[in-house]
């Protein structure tokens, strides 16, 4: 197919126009990376996300960090229902999923956008994970999250569900939606944490399988993974907005216009 | 049986611009279909989901139309569980006001795919029956609004200056437009002058 019919078929498919998606290709050598860490509680990988994060400063690269739940618009939300124990699986999701993409549009595009590299601590897949084990349909959750904005790197700390107990429980017990409790009707917590975790793993697998993380042995000492992780960072190649993410970003384009604006000679 | 007969325990959902509106048409349609089945209203932002945005509100930090949508998704799933499904399992009527097509044609209006809304609210059973109530393009414009009328007041207000989505009376016309042509395809009717006399049994 000839480029011009291609880029055509490309922009219909998507419902992206073909200057929409012209802006995007532009924008590619510009844009900055988005990175994300993945894995059970306990794995290290906030750690390894700290390390990474200084040592890129270090190297002059622009960093924005964004965790899990941090939306300032939504997180007081979740928590004040969390507090209530009134959360049931679909609406937890909904609220993440309303926290993610507020934090998509708010902090990670405009970041990315501007040549930022982004470092999350959790991305999607922990929804598809956490919600995947509370019952809700992956296909479902796939809509729910749509347009996804596909990072250029998922590091996934793979790491026993027996580790991820012990490192998080040595000194306290799990809350009540850590542990699950909300569906397994278990009243000891970390019993319960016990048999939710390997749902989660289990899905966290799959994930890994179908998506092809870039997996972290978690069981490695602190430097080994740091090292790792630098090797693999370096080794990482772009994924495409204009083949992955035109419909993640052209939504966000269009309801954030200003972003292309020229701005106004003085 | 006549379609105008609805056996009890079921769904009926009210959709519409105006949140005012809603509120009373929810009331009269309550009066009259829960007075012997028993039964209540399931209204937006049951949860305070909204009314808990709206305190903390940074205009800056609008949520987008996706956003919006995702949390009336979730205030939907609060009033499924606490209030809808607890109803009619008691074989009591519901009155839900607004339900999904309300949802879906602020969706629409704002720009956002009908696939991907249909997809969101797949969770939510269908409603037994879905009325619209009677509101024009005209009149529609006229009506001075709050902010915590109801949904489609509180996101046009949200996104109302996003040039994309329209400003706040744009996104109402298309409210109301979409409402209008499920009418015409038969998916929803006006609420009638006089609703049917005889309850089902």
């Amino acid at each position: 197919m000839k480029g011009k019919e291609k880029k055509k078929k490309k922009a219909r498919s998507t419902g992206c126009s073909e200057a929409m998606l012209e802006v995007i290709r532009r924008q590619e050598a510009r844009r900055g990376l988005l990175i994300t860490f993945e894995g059970l509680d306990g794995s290290g990988k906030s750690t390894q996300r700290k390390l990474f994060r200084e040592w890129l400063k270090a190297a002059g690269y622009p960093v924005v960090s964004t965790k899990w739940n941090s939306s300032p618009l939504i997180k007081p939300l979740i928590k004040a229902r969390k507090a209530a124990h009134s959360l049931r699986p679909e609406e937890f999701s909904l609220l993440h999923a309303a926290d993610l993409r507020h934090r998509m549009e708010t902090v990670v595009l405009p970041a990315l956008w501007a040549g930022k590299t982004v470092i999350a601590d959790r991305w999607f897949f922990t929804a598809l994970a956490r919600d995947g084990a509370r019952g809700m349909p992956l296909n479902w959750l796939l809509n729910t999250y749509s347009p996804i904005l596909w990072p250029d790197l998922v590091f996934y700390f793979s790491v026993s569900a027996e580790t991820s107990t012990k490192r998080m429980f040595a000194t306290r017990s799990p809350k009540f939606y850590e542990a699950g409790q909300d569906i397994t009707n278990l009243e000891d917590p970390i019993t319960s944490y016990t048999h939710f975790i390997q749902r989660v793993l289990r899905e966290y697998e799959a994930l890994n399988t179908i998506f092809q993380f870039v997996s972290v042995n978690a069981e490695k000492t602190i430097y080994e993974q740091h090292q790792s992780i630098r090797l693999l960072f370096r080794q990482c190649q772009r994924r495409p907005w204009a083949e992955w993410n035109e419909e993640a970003v052209s939504d966000w384009l269009r309801n954030n216009p200003h972003v292309l604006e020229k701005p106004r000679a003085r | 049986m006549p379609a105008d007969l609805l056996p009890a325990g079921q769904l009926i959902a009210v959709e519409g611009c105006s949140g005012r509106a809603l509120q009373e048409s929810a009331e009269r349609l309550k009066n009259h279909f829960c007075r012997k089945a028993g039964g209540g209203i399931s209204a937006w932002d049951a949860s305070s989901l909204f009314y808990e945005l709206s305190l903390g509100a940074d205009p800056l930090q609008a949520p987008s139309p996706r956003t919006l949508l995702l949390l009336y998704a979730a205030d939907l799933s609060f009033r499924l569980q606490w209030q809808i499904r607890p109803a009619l399992s008691e074989g009591q009527f519901v009155i839900a006001a607004p339900y999904i097509e309300t949802a879906m044609a602020f969706g629409q209006a704002a720009g956002l795919p009908a696939p991907w809304l249909k997809s969101l609210f797949r969770f939510a059973p269908a409603a037994a029956r879905t009325y619209r109530i009677r509101e024009s393009r005209d009149t529609a414009a006229k009506i001075k609004i709050k902010v915590m009328d109801g949904f489609v007041e509180f996101g046009g207000l949200m996104v109302g200056k996003n040039s994309c989505s329209g400003t706040r009376k744009d996104l109402q016309q298309k409210v109301i437009s979409y409402l209008v042509e499920k009418e015409a395809q038969g998916v929803c009717r006006k609420i009638p002058s006089r609703l049917p006399a005889r309850l089902p049994a």
